[in-house]
C-alpha cells in the first residue's frame, strides 16, 4: 500500500516535470535498481532507485528534469550515445568499455545540467540544488571532485572547489558551449583524456541513455556511420560501451542499410471509360451507351445524338509476382583477406548481405554457399539471419569453387539467381567446369572476379560462356555492380543478359 | 445534454453494442482513445476536410463511417451506406454526381412552368447532395476519376453538363485498402487534399473477444445509436473553432511545417518547388551540410508542406482537443499526438531509413512520428533563444544587424533560411 | 514568442562560450590544414597563446601527415619557449627548427625509436634521452643533434651544424653530406661516409665495409677499424683510421688514405 502510493507520488512528480520540457512522449518511471551499464532485456523504462525517493519531491524532480533532458537533448539517440563512445574511447589511453562509459556518461550528465542551467533560472535552481546535494556525499573520488570543481567554475555557482589542473582543462574544453552537437565527440574525447587518470567515482556510473533504448530497438538499430568507418573489432568495443552485443553480423548488417535497392513498382496497364464521345454506325453495338444518349435527346440518331464512352489508360498495381530465389557463393578464402575494411572479403560480403536482404525483401528464398578449398552452405530458407551467418564465414587457405554444390542448388530451383563472388585465383576451375556450365543452364548465372590485373584472357573468353562476368579493379566497385544486377534482375523477373 | 455530452455516449455505445471495439492507441495525459474513431468523429465535427482510414480488408472502415453518419446524421443506416460510392473501374461521373434528366423530354415547358418547377435538367445524386460523402476504396478509383473528386475538393461546388451543384459543408470520408493488384497509385495533389489519414488495424484479441459476443447485425444495433440532432451536428465546427490555441502550440506548428518545407537547395528554399528528379531522395541533398544530421528534417522525406497542412494541424488539434475536453489546457501534447496523422501521407520517406530498424520499410507512421517529435522538442527546448532574439528584431528591440549577428551563431535551417532572410529584407 | 515559451528562455546568456576557429586540440588543428601541409602552413595557423604546448602534449599523431605536422609543431614550441622544452618523443621532433632546445623523453609505449628527428632542423638544440630511430638529422642545415644511438641513415644529406651519437650508430652515417660535424663515439654500420661531398666525420670505434664509399670530399677519421673495401672508388677527401680491412682503396680515383700509427 505504501509502495503503491509511492507510485502514484513518484507518477504526479513525474508529470510535473514532463509538463516542464512540454511533454515529450517518455514512458512513466519504474522504482527499481538501475543496472549497472549492461543493457536491460525485459523492461525498457526509466528507473529510480528507492535510496533516491526518500529524498524529497524537489529532489525527485530535479532527477527526472536531467533524466528527461537526457533523451530529449543529449545523448537523445543511440548514433549520438555511439559517437560519444567512440570518441571516448579514441581519448582514452587504456580503451575499455566500461570506462569510456563512464566517459559518456559524464559527459553528457555536463551537458544537460548545462542546458538546463542556461534555460531559466528556475531550472538553474533545480541544477544548483542537485550538484549542492550531491557535494554532501561522503564517498566522493578525486574525479568526483575535479568534476564539482570545474562546474562551480563553469557555471559560477557555489560548489566545492578543486586546485587540480583538470578542472582547468575542463573549462577549457566546455568553454565553447554545448549547443553545438558537432562538437561533442572532439569535447568528450578530449573530456576523456583529461579524466583517464583519475579514479572513477560515484559519477558516470550506469547505463547510457538513449531513446532506441527506451523503445526497445537498440539491439537493432544501425549505427551506419560507425559500422563503415570502423574495423569489426573497434565497432564490437563502441557496441559494447552501449551495452550491446555486436557481431560480425551486426557490422555488416548496418553497412548495408546504406546501400539502396530500388525495386522497381509492378505496375500494369488498366483501361477505364472516361468522356463521351460520338457513337456511329462503324462503331460496335455494344459500345453504344443508351441511357446517356436518351438523356440528351428523345430519339436515337446515329451520329448525331448518340454516344459511346472513351477509354483511358493509367496504371494499375499489378500484383506480387514470382521473383527468382538467389543463390549467393562467396569466396572465403585465404587472397581474399578476411574480415577487414577495405579487403575483397569486405567488399564481397558486404554487397552479398545487401543482395541477400533485397532479395528476401522481394519475396525470394535464399541459399549462400561460402567456399575456399572446403565449404560451408545454407539451404534454400526465408531465415535471412541463418543466410548471413554463412555469409560471415572466413574459411582462409586456397580456392576451389564448389561446382557439385552449386549445381545441386540450381537444381533445386530452376531459374535461380547465382552470385558468384571471387577473386580470379580459382585452382579447380576446369575439374567442375562442366558442373558449373549446367548450373548456368538452370540458372542466371552472373560472376564477379575481383582482380582485373591477374584475369587470364583464355579464362575470360571461357567463363563469359556462362553467363555475366564481371571483373572489377577495385573492391568497392564491387558493391555498385552487385546492386544494379540485383535491380535488374528482380525487376519483372528480366533476365541478366549474357555477354557476347 | 451538450453535443459533446451525446458523443461521448455515442463512443460508448458503439463500444457497449460492440460496433468498433479498438485499441487506445492514442493517448493524451492519462486519457486514452482509438484513433481510428476518434478521428472519424474529428472530422465529422469539421466541414469540408477529408478523413482516409487506411487499412487492410475487414477493418471496419466502411462500417464504422456509416454507423457515425447514422449517429451525426440522424439517417437510417441503409440510407447512409447507399450514400455511398465505391470504387471501381467501371464508375464513370454519371453514376457518381448526377446526369441529365431524360423526363425533359416526355413533359412540356408549360407544364413544368405550372407546376412550379423549373426545367428539370440534372437529376443529382444522393451522394452529390448528400452533407456526408463517403468515398469507399478511393484507390479503386482510376486517375481520372480521381481528379473528378480533386475538382470536387478544390472548388466545393460540382458541375456537370453546364449546371452546378453548391456543395455546402460537407463531411468528407474516404476508405482505402493498401496497394493491393487492382488498384490505382494515389494522385499527390488529392494526398494533399486528404486532411488526416488514420490506420485501421484489426481488432486485438480482447477486442476480438468483444466481438465475438456481439449477436445482432450491424444494422440492428446501428439503430441504438445515440444521434446528434440537426442542430448539434451544425453546431459542432462552430464549437471546435472556438477551442483557443495557446502560442506555443502555434508555433511548433509553423516551425513543424518550416522545418518540413526549407531546402537550401530548392527554388526559394521551398521544397514544394521540386519537381522530377531534383528531391532529396534523388541525390539533391549530395553533400549538403545538412543531409545525414539526424536533428534536421528537410533530407528525410522527398517533399515539403503547404499551407493546407497548416490549416489542418490547427484543425484537428482544436478538434481532438475538443473531443477530449481539454479547451483550456496547452495543446503541444495533442499537437504532437495529431500531427503524424496529418502529415504521413503528404511525406515521402527517405528509403535508406525508412527501410532500416525500427521501420523496416513497413512503419511510415512512425517514421513520421519521429520526425514531428524532434522538429517540436527542438523548437520547445533548443530554439527559444534564436526565436526570442528573431522576434525581438521584428518588434525593433534590437536592431535586425544585431539579430543577423547573434543568429549567424546558430546552425539550424530556420535561422538561417527564414530568419536572417527575413530580416536582411528589413536592413 | 515569450509567451510561447513562457518565460523559460533568458534574454541575456546565463554562460558566455567562445567563439572563432574551434581548436580543441591536435586532431582539430590537423583538419583545418591541406593533405602536404608545409612549416609555414603550419606556423600561419598555430595559436601564439601557450596553447601550442596543449597541442603538442595532446597530440596521439595517427599517420605520416599527423606525424609530421606534430613535428613542425615542435620546433615552432621551442623557438617560442625561453627555456628546453621537454617532449615525449615522437617522429619528426624538431623538424626544420630554427632555434631552441628540445629534449626528447621515452614516451609511454612507445615500441619503436623515433625516426627523422630533426629533419632539416636549421638551428637550435636537440638532445634525445632516448635511442634514435631512422634519418636521425636527415638533411640537417645547423642547429646541434646529441642522441645515445642511432639507426641507419643518421645525418643523410647533412649541409651544415652538428650531430654526436654517444654509443653506436646504424649504416649509411653522413650519406651524401655536404658539409656538417658528425661524431659516433661508438662504432658506425656499412657505408660511413658514402657519397660524402664535404664536412667531417669522426668515429672512436671500428667502422663498417665500404667506408667513405665513392666520396668526393670531406675528412672521415676512425679511431679504431676500418671494414673491408674502405674508399672504395674515392674520387676526393681524407680517410684515416688504425687499420683497414682488405681492398682498401679499390678502383680510387681520388683523395687520401691514410694509415694511424699512434693514438
Amino acid at each position: 500500500m505504501e509502495e503503491r502510493s509511492s507510485e502514484e507520488h513518484l507518477i504526479e512528480i513525474w508529470e510535473r516535470a514532463r509538463g516542464n520540457w512540454h511533454r515529450p512522449p517518455l514512458p512513466r518511471p519504474r522504482i527499481g535498481a538501475p543496472e549497472n551499464g549492461e543493457f536491460p532485456f525485459q523492461n525498457y523504462h526509466i528507473e529510480v532507485g528507492k535510496d533516491d525517493i526518500e529524498k524529497g519531491a524537489l529532489y525527485i524532480e530535479n532527477i527526472f528534469d536531467h533524466l528527461i533532458a537526457h533523451y530529449i537533448f543529449c545523448p537523445r539517440s543511440l548514433e549520438t550515445a555511439a559517437n560519444l563512445a567512440l570518441a571516448a574511447l579514441k581519448g582514452l589511453e587504456k580503451p575499455k568499455p566500461t570506462r569510456a562509459r563512464e566517459m559518456v556518461n559524464l559527459f553528457s550528465d555536463i551537458v544537460v545540467d548545462t542546458f538546463r542551467l542556461e534555460r531559466s533560472e528556475e531550472d538553474e535552481e533545480n541544477v544548483f540544488l542537485g550538484w549542492k546535494h550531491f557535494a554532501k556525499r561522503g564517498d566522493l573520488s578525486s574525479l568526483d571532485e575535479v568534476i564539482l570543481g570545474f562546474l562551480g567554475r563553469y557555471w559560477d555557482l557555489d560548489l566545492p572547489s578543486s586546485n587540480r589542473p583538470e578542472s582547468e582543462k575542463l573549462l577549457e574544453v566546455f568553454g565553447w558551449g554545448i549547443s553545438d552537437r558537432s562538437k561533442w565527440p572532439r569535447q568528450c574525447q578530449q573530456m576523456a583524456r583529461i579524466l583517464e587518470p583519475l579514479e572513477p567515482g560515484v559519477l558516470g556510473q550506469g547505463e547510457i541513455p538513449s531513446q532506441e533504448g527506451l523503445g526497445g530497438s537498440a539491439n537493432v538499430a544501425p549505427l551506419l556511420g560507425l559500422a563503415s568507418d570502423l574495423e569489426p573489432d573497434e565497432y564490437r568495443d563502441c557496441l559494447r560501451v552501449l551495452g550491446i552485443d555486436g557481431n560480425l553480423k551486426r557490422w555488416y548488417r548496418d553497412q548495408s542499410y546504406n546501400i539502396v535497392i530500388l525495386p522497381s513498382r509492378n505496375l500494369r496497364e488498366s483501361w477505364y471509360p472516361a468522356g463521351l464521345i460520338k457513337w456511329r454506325f462503324t462503331d460496335p453495338p455494344s459500345e453504344l451507351d443508351v441511357p446517356y444518349s436518351l438523356s440528351l435527346a428523345p430519339k436515337l440518331i446515329p451520329g448525331v445524338t448518340t454516344y459511346r464512352r472513351e477509354h483511358e489508360c493509367c496504371e494499375m498495381m499489378a500484383g506480387s509476382e514470382k521473383v527468382p530465389d538467389l543463390l549467393v557463393v562467396l569466396d572465403s578464402s585465404g587472397s581474399m583477406g578476411g574480415h577487414d575494411r577495405g579487403t575483397k572479403t569486405h567488399a564481397a560480403t558486404l554487397a552479398a548481405f545487401k543482395a541477400s536482404q533485397f532479395a528476401h525483401s522481394q519475396g525470394a528464398e535464399i541459399a549462400a554457399i561460402s567456399f575456399s578449398d572446403r565449404l560451408v552452405f545454407q539451404g534454400w530458407t526465408r531465415d535471412l539471419g541463418a543466410v548471413e551467418d554463412i555469409l560471415v564465414q572466413h574459411l582462409g587457405s586456397r580456392t576451389h569453387i564448389p561446382g557439385e554444390e552449386i549445381l545441386k542448388f540450381a537444381k533445386s530451383r530452376k531459374d535461380c539467381l547465382i552470385l558468384c563472388i571471387t577473386d580470379t585465383h580459382i585452382q579447380n576451375l576446369y575439374r567442375e567446369w562442366d558442373k558449373i556450365e549446367e548450373a548456368s543452364r538452370l540458372g542466371q548465372f552472373v560472376l564477379f572476379c575481383i582482380d582485373e590485373a591477374n584475369k587470364n584472357r583464355q579464362v575470360e573468353d571461357a567463363l563469359k560462356s556462362l553467363g555475366a562476368v564481371y571483373y572489377i579493379n577495385r573492391p568497392e566497385d564491387l558493391i555498385s555492380l552487385v546492386v544494379d544486377t540485383t535491380e535488374q534482375a528482380y525487376r519483372a523477373g528480366r533476365p541478366i543478359h549474357r555477354q557476347d | 445534454m451538450s453535443a459533446l455530452d451525446k458523443i461521448d455516449e455515442l463512443v460508448e455505445s458503439l463500444e457497449e453494442l460492440r460496433l468498433h471495439v479498438g485499441q487506445n492507441d492514442l493517448r493524451i495525459g492519462d486519457r486514452g482513445a482509438n484513433s481510428q474513431l476518434y478521428f472519424t468523429i474529428a472530422n465529422a465535427c469539421v466541414r469540408n476536410r477529408v478523413a482516409l482510414l487506411y487499412g487492410g480488408m475487414g477493418a471496419n472502415k466502411t462500417t464504422l463511417v456509416n454507423l457515425l453518419g447514422c449517429a451525426f446524421t440522424g439517417q437510417d443506416f441503409d440510407h447512409v451506406e447507399n450514400l455511398m460510392v465505391t470504387g471501381h473501374p467501371e464508375q464513370t461521373e454519371e453514376k457518381i454526381v448526377g446526369f441529365i434528366d431524360p423526363r425533359q423530354w416526355s413533359c412540356t415547358s408549360a407544364s413544368l412552368a405550372s407546376s412550379g418547377n423549373e426545367p428539370i435538367e440534372v437529376l443529382w445524386t444522393p451522394w452529390a447532395r448528400s452533407q456526408w460523402k463517403v468515398i469507399n476504396e478511393i484507390n479503386r478509383f482510376p486517375s481520372g476519376k480521381q481528379n473528378l473528386f480533386l475538382e470536387l475538393l478544390q472548388k466545393r461546388k460540382v458541375s456537370y453538363a453546364g449546371k452546378t451543384l453548391e456543395l455546402g459543408d460537407t463531411c468528407y470520408f474516404a476508405t482505402m485498402n493498401p496497394d493491393f493488384s487492382s488498384t490505382y497509385p494515389l494522385d499527390e495533389a488529392l494526398l494533399d487534399r486528404i486532411s488526416v489519414s488514420v490506420p485501421a488495424t484489426q481488432p486485438d484479441f480482447l477486442a476480438s473477444l468483444a466481438l465475438a459476443k456481439r449477436e445482432r447485425d450491424v444494422w440492428e444495433l446501428a439503430d441504438l445509436l445515440p444521434r446528434l440532432s440537426k442542430d448539434e451536428f451544425e453546431s459542432l465546427p462552430d464549437l471546435v473553432d472556438q477551442v483557443p490555441l495557446d502560442s506555443q502550440t502555434e508555433l511548433a506548428i509553423i516551425t513543424l511545417l518550416r522545418d518540413f518545407t526549407l531546402c537550401e537547395r530548392a527554388p526559394s528554399y521551398d521544397k514544394t518547388q521540386l519537381s522530377g528528379s531534383a528531391k532529396p531522395s534523388r541525390g539533391l541533398c549530395a553533400e549538403c551540410h545538412y543531409f545525414n544530421n539526424p536533428e534536421v528534417c528537410c533530407w528525410q522525406v522527398d517533399e515539403g508542406l503547404s499551407d493546407r497542412a497548416r490549416q489542418d494541424l490547427r484543425l484537428y488539434t482544436k478538434a481532438i482537443a475538443y473531443l477530449f475536453r481539454l479547451s483550456d489546457e496547452p495543446k503541444i501534447e495533442v499537437l504532437r499526438v495529431v500531427a503524424p496523422y496529418i502529415l504521413w501521407h503528404r511525406v515521402t520517406p527517405n528509403r535508406t531509413l525508412l527501410e532500416r530498424p525500427p521501420y523496416y520499410g513497413a512503419k511510415r507512421l512512425e517514421y513520421v512520428r519521429d520526425l514531428v517529435e524532434k522538429s517540436i522538442n527542438r523548437t520547445l527546448n533548443e530554439r527559444g533563444e534564436m526565436n526570442v532574439t528573431f522576434a525581438r528584431a521584428i518588434d525593433g528591440e534590437i536592431s535586425p544587424e544585431k539579430a543577423i549577428e547573434e543568429l549567424s551563431e546558430y546552425d539550424d535551417p530556420i535561422a538561417r533560411l527564414d530568419y536572417i532572410r527575413a530580416l536582411e529584407r528589413m536592413l | 514568442m515569450s509567451d510561447a515559451y513562457g518565460g523559460k528562455v533568458r534574454e541575456i546568456k546565463r554562460i558566455e562560450k567562445k567563439t572563432g576557429e574551434f581548436v580543441l586540440g591536435f586532431e582539430d588543428f590537423v583538419q583545418r590544414l591541406g593533405e602536404k601541409p608545409t612549416r609555414n602552413e603550419v606556423e600561419e595557423l598555430v595559436p601564439f597563446s601557450g596553447a601550442i604546448f596543449g597541442l603538442i602534449e595532446s597530440a596521439s599523431p595517427l599517420n605520416l601527415r599527423e606525424e609530421k605536422i606534430w613535428g613542425y609543431l615542435s620546433g615552432i614550441a621551442a623557438e617560442r619557449s625561453s627555456e628546453p622544452l621537454n617532449l615525449a618523443a615522437g617522429n619528426f621532433a624538431g623538424a626544420e627548427m630554427n632555434c631552441g632546445v628540445i629534449v626528447l623523453k621515452a614516451r609511454a609505449g612507445m615500441k619503436t625509436p623515433p625516426d627523422h628527428v630533426g629533419e632539416r632542423m636549421r638551428g637550435g638544440r636537440i638532445v634525445l634521452e632516448v635511442g634514435a630511430g631512422y634519418y636521425l638529422g636527415q638533411e640537417m642545415e645547423g642547429g646541434g643533434i646529441a642522441a645515445p644511438s642511432c639507426k641507419d641513415y643518421a645525418f643523410r644529406n647533412m649541409k651544415g651544424g652538428w650531430g654526436v651519437v654517444k654509443g653506436d650508430s646504424g649504416n649509411y652515417v653522413g650519406v651524401g653530406n655536404s658539409g656538417g660535424n658528425i661524431l659516433v663515439k661508438g662504432r658506425s654500420g656499412l657505408r660511413c661516409g658514402w657519397l660524402m661531398h664535404s664536412g667531417k666525420i669522426r668515429v672512436n670505434g671500428n667502422a663498417g665495409e665500404y667506408l667513405g664509399l665513392m666520396m668526393s670530399g670531406g675528412n672521415i677519421s676512425i679511431g679504431g677499424m676500418a671494414g673491408s673495401k674502405a674508399g672504395w672508388r674515392m674520387k676526393g677527401g681524407r680517410i684515416v683510421a688504425k687499420g683497414y680491412g682488405p681492398e682498401v682503396g679499390a678502383e680510387k680515383v681520388g683523395g687520401k688514405i691514410f694509415r694511424r700509427t699512434s693514438d
